[in-house]
């Protein structure tokens, strides 16, 4: 019968095909990673001078997940610096539409050591890709070349792990609150005071609600905010001070604090003044809830200031407030509104990373680009049309930088998370976690079960402390 | 019929048609809408109506690029499949040799592995072959296939002997009769079967979403699509974006309905 | 008539033609080599390792992963999404099909149209299908905003328990197409001289449907049902232009599961949830298999 033979050839052919798992790990781990000493951290070498000896153009190519404008802003800033010079060329791949997606593929490729000299990473990211052992810190090639990037400390000190600085170039971003001046105007709010904390959100909710908004608050249900709010109220999700004075071993995010943003959570959804959008990738319902103008109020990255302004204000700077035309939505923005204080946030964004599998000339040609991204004029570049913060003096002081705070609609937004990166503890810039995908997703979900399946406080935080647990016990086992 | 009833049976019909075909009227009118005054429309008719949705979609979806390499892929994996499927029939309708049950059990096993399953290994045999963002990682994975080699094997069966034996007297090798008298008299299976197949490569999704890492080089038209759902853009740019992509294949169901018809219901109805 | 021609061939003229047929095989069992066999076995044995996320650490841990995962929720949550999309849209599917079939199923002028109209959604792609069903049930841009009446006040898609169900829409709605098509020829293929005799035999429409009809064309209904219930168990595109997997993770279906664990800490666990899903699609073949057999049998 078909079915016997079909079965019969199956097993044959599975069995008679080569034996043994392909190996996903080719080579043996050929850098160790910094060993910290006597005398602080070992750091291995950058090897600077080796551009001087490559014959030819040096290509570099570089991973990337940036969307619109700040996928613009890369390819002119590769541009502009190949056409500068005549030894390094780099080649801007664009990976996906995500982080993950980027991550994901850089991962994959570890095994076979097939890694770009350059890629542009989430900062979240930060823990495992240290813990890979593929990634060359930024700071030896910056002792090698005496340079000093002039950073923020917060910024400095986020991206330092194991006593090393990391990443080549970094782009801030900020959560911020993006809202519709002419939907305050017309709830009776005053249209140039956003709220600065969670209970004055309710408050302008309800007011909004009142005046026959659907959802005032359009709310994405990502971790990243969680975070936020948690380690701005000076709380710790992992143990080992969020991970960073050591590998975290244990969850602490069944907390007061979280309990309390829960709680508060729960009840804005209960009371239909938020409208809460599954973090799923390529999620984009919150824009569009405030585009449809069925919300007044977004939390959502600064780096989508420009896009704001060219979606929702057609692209003007200056919005008639007093227009009639209903049609009209007046973006403004407020500071991350904090559990007691507004601009509690963490360091967030993305760096560029430099790996260390490629050949010494490539890295060395890797470093070339990263200083070119830290001379003002790139960094101005990536203010102005990438939207990322600033987090140099150089940088900040450039006028078109001041001007852009003046005269420019999304400069005006951007320059409130700006002000508020600089309210950041150095101390307390963020947590590092390896498995951070395994727990961002047990966040997801657990708001995800709160506000759209109604499941209690603490059962879903329960479960997500659990979960977080788990993912952080598998990866200390997974790592050895 | 008497017109009491025939009168029936068109409104029935007409009111079935409208159901079917009322998500197409309601993404065509989205598509040709003004976004900005989405919120005060009525749903059956656009408020406002702008073309430039289909524009900035072809642009920013870079669709023109995507529609050029689906239809590369697709007419590869088309001919692909066509040529080892006639070859494969061929050999199971007309020759003997050794294995030869076991070697078509083989081929129908194939049946139980699609994609789906075996797609995690697939992608690491993709990676050690470097075959990520190339036509050949899009289209060797489908350069054969079961179900064409099922049915062009039986429209070979249905060839009446005289004409193999006239054939053998006159001394035609057998590629010679494949090429001359085979494939000719089974014609209508072949042109049944490559359009099924040419449906299918041009809707694929999953493998094309799993291959492609530089969707702004490579993505197929599918693939496009989801970039422009997933970009924060006016309403009607990814749904005119939609529009575009479902152009090829419309024609073709147009151009080769009866083809269409028969290779889908060439597994159900006997005869 | 071949065999009795064959019989007289030469060994030589053996060989030669299984050489021939060597030749013409070929090519396609490379193919199936490369692509199914060989990554089938690959897929079973890694199901039996583990590794970091880094790829750097894999290590043998046994049949004991296959135990954890298929017990465990992730095999379970998949699998029971997929049975939903299938429980969605196959009887839907057989019933509107079936519907639609019978409707244009009559001398009418013009009913070519009609049938056009109705195999219409042929033509479009599950990328498509999507982005239509996108505009018409979206929470923020679609034309009904709303959700599903007595499962709470969210949006269909947003609402984790009616999320399934708004994906299922769009795969309902392109599956109309083939299973109209396939149930007209079933009805097409029943000769006319069973229908006439019926009628002369006093039976009414309704009875001749359900009690001639229907019998007649329930092989194809039989292979429609196994075309659609395949389809649903590959089922991707839908759910992640529609929703991503989620709310709540309540449309991750196991394919879905399956291509979230491409990196090589979750490859494991991925594999052996191929290899389910492997399992289920053979049961379901094989059940499709006897059932269909057994027709053939017994049956008309």
């Amino acid at each position: 019968m078909r079915v016997r033979g079909a079965v019969a050839a199956l097993a044959v052919v599975a069995l008679a095909a080569a034996c043994g798992v392909r190996d996903e790990s080719s080579a043996p781990d050929q850098t160790a990673p910094p060993v910290t000493g006597d005398e602080g951290p070992v750091l291995p070498d950058c090897p600077v001078g080796a551009l001087d000896d490559a014959d030819g153009v040096v290509d570099v190519e570089l991973w990337h997940g940036l969307g619109s404008e700040s996928e613009n802003n890369l390819d002119q800033l590769a541009a502009r610096f190949n056409q500068s010079q005549d030894r390094v060329r780099v080649l801007v791949r664009n990976q996906g539409v995500s982080y993950d997606e980027v991550l994901r593929k850089f991962v994959a490729a570890i095994p076979s050591r097939q890694l770009p000299p350059l890629v542009y990473l989430e900062d979240t990211s930060l823990r495992q890709l240290v813990d890979s052992g593929v990634i060359l810190p930024a700071e030896a090639c910056e002792k090698a070349d005496g340079f000093a990037s002039g950073q923020l400390p917060a910024v400095r000190n986020y991206y330092t792990a194991d006593g090393v600085y990391w990443p080549g170039y970094t782009n801030v971003s900020e959560p911020i609150l993006y809202y519709n001046q002419n939907h305050f105007r017309q709830a009776g709010l005053d249209p140039e005071s956003p709220p600065h904390t969670l209970e004055e959100l309710r408050e302008a909710a309800r007011a909004l609600k009142a005046s026959g908004i659907r959802a005032p608050l359009s709310y994405i249900l990502n971790s990243w905010f969680v975070e936020s709010w948690i380690n701005g109220a000076g709380g710790s999700v992992v143990n080992e001070d969020n991970g960073r004075t050591g590998l975290a071993t244990e969850s602490t995010f069944d907390n007061e604090l979280t309990r309390e943003l829960y709680t508060w959570i729960e009840e804005m959804a209960a009371e239909g003044l938020l409208e809460g959008h599954s973090a799923t990738a390529g999620q984009i319902n919150q824009y569009l809830a405030v585009a449809q103008q069925n919300s007044s109020m977004l939390i959502e990255t600064s780096t989508a200031a420009t896009t704001i302004k060219a979606v929702l204000a057609g692209g003007s700077d200056d919005i008639d407030l007093g227009s009639a035309d209903p049609s009209v939505i007046a973006p403004a923005a407020g500071p991350f509104p904090g559990l007691r204080e507004p601009g509690q946030v963490r360091v967030s964004g993305g760096a560029f990373f430099l790996t260390n599998t490629p050949a010494p000339e490539v890295q060395a040609a890797a470093w070339a680009f990263m200083r070119f991204m830290w001379e003002t004029e790139s960094q101005v570049a990536w203010h102005l049309v990438g939207s990322y913060l600033p987090t140099t003096q150089a940088a900040v002081g450039a006028p078109e930088v001041a001007a852009y705070w003046v005269d420019d609609l999304a400069g005006r937004m951007l320059k409130v998370s700006y002000d508020q990166l600089l309210t950041v503890d150095p101390a307390r810039p963020g947590p590092q976690i390896g498995p951070y995908r395994a727990y961002s997703e047990a966040i997801k979900n657990s708001l995800d079960r709160l506000v759209l399946r109604g499941d209690s406080v603490d059962a879903v935080v329960t479960a997500a402390d659990r979960e977080i647990q788990r993912a952080l016990d598998r990866y200390i086992e997974d790592n050895g | 019929m008497s017109r009491g009833r025939a009168l029936a049976w068109y409104l029935l019909l007409t009111t079935l048609s409208v159901l079917v075909l009322a998500p197409i009227y309601f993404l065509l009118v989205r598509a040709i809408s003004d976004p900005t005054k989405a919120f005060t429309s009525s749903v059956l008719t656009p408020q406002g109506v702008r073309f430039d949705g289909f524009s900035q979609a072809w642009e920013r979806g870079n669709l023109g690029g995507a529609l050029v390499r689906s239809l590369v892929v697709t007419v590869g994996i088309t001919t692909l499949q066509v040529t080892t499927s006639v070859l494969a029939a061929y050999a199971f309708a007309f020759l003997r040799f050794p294995f030869k049950r076991v070697l078509f059990a083989v081929f129908m096993a194939t049946l139980l592995l699609p994609l789906e399953v075996t797609l995690l290994p697939n992608l690491h045999t993709m990676r050690d072959l470097g075959w990520f963002d190339s036509y050949q990682g899009l289209i060797m994975p489908f350069a054969a296939a079961a179900f064409g080699t099922f049915l062009i094997r039986q429209g070979f069966l249905g060839i009446p002997s005289e004409i193999r034996d006239a054939a053998r007297l006159e001394g035609w090798s057998h590629l010679q009769f494949l090429v001359r008298f085979a494939v000719p008299l089974t014609r209508p299976v072949i042109a049944s079967f490559s359009v099924i197949s040419f449906m299918g490569a041009f809707n694929q999704y999953l493998w094309p979403r799993a291959i492609i890492t530089d969707a702004e080089s490579w993505a197929t038209v599918q693939i496009a699509l989801r970039g422009l759902t997933s970009r924060i853009e006016q309403s009607n740019v990814p749904v005119a974006g939609a529009v575009i992509a479902a152009v090829p294949i419309v024609i073709v169901l147009i151009l080769f309905q009866r083809q269409i018809v028969r290779g889908l219901t060439a597994g159900a109805v006997k005869g | 008539m071949i065999a009795r021609q064959e019989a007289t061939v030469s060994d030589s003229g053996r060989l030669r033609e299984a050489l021939t047929a060597l030749a013409f095989i070929a090519p396609s069992l490379v193919v199936f080599w490369a692509f199914s066999f060989y990554p089938f076995q690959q897929l079973i044995l890694r199901g039996l390792y583990r590794n970091n996320a880094s790829g750097t650490n894999l290590r043998w841990v046994g049949w004991e992963q296959y135990g954890d995962v298929l017990a465990g929720n992730e095999f379970r949550d998949g699998l029971w999404h997929s049975m939903q999309f299938v429980l969605f849209t196959v009887p839907a599917g057989l019933v509107l099909g079936t519907v639609l079939a019978v409707a244009a199923n009559r001398r009418l002028r013009g009913i070519k149209v009609f049938q056009t109209i109705f195999s219409s959604t042929i033509a479009t792609s599950t990328a498509v299908a999507s982005v239509v069903f996108l505009v018409l049930i979206n929470q923020q841009i679609g034309v009904y905003q709303g959700g599903v009446p007595g499962f709470g006040s969210q949006a269909i898609l947003e609402n984790p328990s009616t999320a399934m169900f708004g994906v299922s829409l769009s795969a309902i709605w392109q599956n109309l197409g083939l299973s109209f098509v396939i149930v007209l020829a079933g009805l097409q293929a029943i000769p006319q001289e069973v229908e006439e005799a019926a009628t002369l035999d006093g039976y009414g429409p309704v009875r001749r449907f359900f009690r001639i009809t229907l019998p007649m064309i329930s092989p194809v209904l039989l292979f429609l049902v196994v075309v659609l219930v395949i389809f649903a168990l590959q089922a991707f595109a839908p759910i992640e232009l529609l929703t991503s997997g989620g709310p709540a993770r309540s449309t991750e279906t196991l394919v879905y599961k399956i291509f979230e664990r491409q990196t090589p800490d979750l490859l494991g666990e991925g594999a052996v949830l191929s290899v389910g899903l492997f399992g289920v699609t053979f049961l379901v073949t094989l059940g499709q298999f006897l059932l269909l057999e057994r027709r053939v049998h017994y049956g008309s």
